[in-house]
């Protein structure tokens, strides 16, 4: 036996062995058990309640493809701009969007992270607050979207806003769709704004040629950071509600 | 005949979908994990939520056990990451609040515990809660310290350093010496 057992029995010795609490009587554990089994086992599940019972790796995959679908869908109604054309640009291209793809995976991996995970430190937030702001960097780097060709004036950027916020607030929704219920963790919601904001701009730097700043970061790269407005707007509201 | 093991209890739910083998489990922890909850937040019918919100959890996680694996840790750690975000709900919703039940702190219905159980409980609210969520657990639950560690999500010699630091706050508290002393 180590010390710190010894220790806790010699308190427990010195105190009396510990209260075990009013506990629930039969007839309280019967109507709990009613209410659980209500919610669970004797449940038909409906389709949201399937796809949040499938296994982690299988949630996550899902979304995440569910992700990639969002931003293909959405690029096909839209269109891919005319200026991606030379080997160099296409290589930038796919490289900017392998790391956007993979950091969006990440995202859907933290949000749909279970609770029989153990729990996350506080470097959660920074890794979510880094994918916030991951687009409003990449708009800031103008040379990783250089096509060759001269930029078109596109404006500040509100119709990309408004297509970005359909695309992302989708994506969030897909994302969400596939949680298993803990909407009071607000970093779980903050995850799913994060990967709609990546999948939004991914599908905006891909349809709209434009590489002015000002447009890129109202225009392409706010999406994720309103989500989260929206998302913490919900949150105190909730909270307010109780 | 021999009693069902958990284990056997969660391979029948898991693979065949066994309804009484979920109800079994349910009525093994359900009254533990309501005394765990109780001595964190203090308040019955929270507690009794969070039993509710664990045993939903664990029904929509039971794709992810691992059949074979032990059934205990799997569920406390789900208790605890409910509490966890039950309790960061709480704390948003009203941080100028002095309310214990609010802010986490331990407490013990009066009309139920003995004096003794009191006065641990308002000891423990001197303790972090980093050390307190290792005591209860070695305390109460006497859980073993690799157990905690993995419920925790710390590794073993910094749990050990927890629940070294609160049993000497603990002893401090109380006015206990420690044996030999």
């Amino acid at each position: 036996m180590d010390d710190l057992t010894t220790t806790r029995d010699a308190l427990k010795s010195e105190l009396g062995a510990p209260e075990a609490g009013a506990g629930l009587g039969s007839r309280d554990l019967d109507a709990l058990f009613a209410r659980v089994a209500a919610d669970t086992v004797d449940r038909a599940p409906n389709v949201r309640d399937k796809v949040r019972e499938l296994r982690s790796r299988s949630r996550v995959a899902l979304a995440a493809t569910g992700a990639l679908v969002v931003g293909v869908v959405m690029l096909l109604l839209t269109g891919l701009h005319a200026e991606l054309g030379g080997s160099q640009v296409v290589v930038r291209y796919a490289v900017a969007m392998t790391g956007i793809a993979a950091v969006v995976a990440l995202m859907v991996a933290l949000s749909l992270r279970g609770l029989h995970r153990r729990p996350l430190g506080p470097w959660v937030w920074v890794v979510v607050g880094a994918a916030l702001l991951l687009p409003v960097v990449l708009a800031v780097t103008p040379w990783v979207w250089d096509t060759g060709h001269p930029a078109p004036y596109v404006g500040v950027g509100v119709p990309c806003l408004a297509l970005g916020l359909v695309t992302g607030g989708l994506t969030g929704a897909v994302v969400w769709l596939f949680q298993r219920g803990a909407p009071r963790a607000p970093w779980r919601l903050l995850t799913a704004a994060a990967a709609g904001g990546l999948t939004a701009f991914a599908m905006l730097q891909l349809h709209c040629p434009a590489r002015d700043a000002t447009h890129l970061l109202v225009g392409h790269a706010s999406v994720g950071l309103l989500l989260a407005a929206v998302v913490g707007l919900v949150v105190w509201l909730r909270a307010r509600r109780g | 005949m021999s009693e069902r093991t958990d284990e056997d209890l969660m391979a029948a739910y898991v693979s065949e979908g066994s309804r009484a083998a979920f109800e079994e489990l349910f009525r093994r922890y359900a009254d533990r994990l309501h005394g765990l909850f109780m001595r964190f937040i203090g308040s019955h019918d929270v507690a009794s939520d969070l039993v509710q919100q664990t045993f939903l959890h664990f029904h929509r996680a039971r794709a992810d056990f691992a059949l074979g694996r032990p059934v205990r840790p799997w569920l406390y750690t789900i208790a605890l990451n409910v509490r966890r975000e039950h309790l960061r709900w709480r704390s948003r919703k009203k941080e100028t609040s002095l309310d214990p039940v609010v802010h986490g702190e331990p407490t013990a219905d009066p009309k139920t515990s003995t004096a003794s159980d009191r006065l641990v409980q308002r000891a423990l609210g001197e303790l972090t809660e980093q050390q307190r969520e290792v005591i209860f657990l070695h305390y109460y639950e006497e859980l073993s310290f690799p157990e905690i560690a993995e419920l925790v999500g710390a590794s073993l010699s910094a749990v050990k350093v927890r629940a070294h630091r609160g049993y000497e706050k603990l002893r401090e508290v109380l006015g206990v010496t420690p044996e030999g002393a």
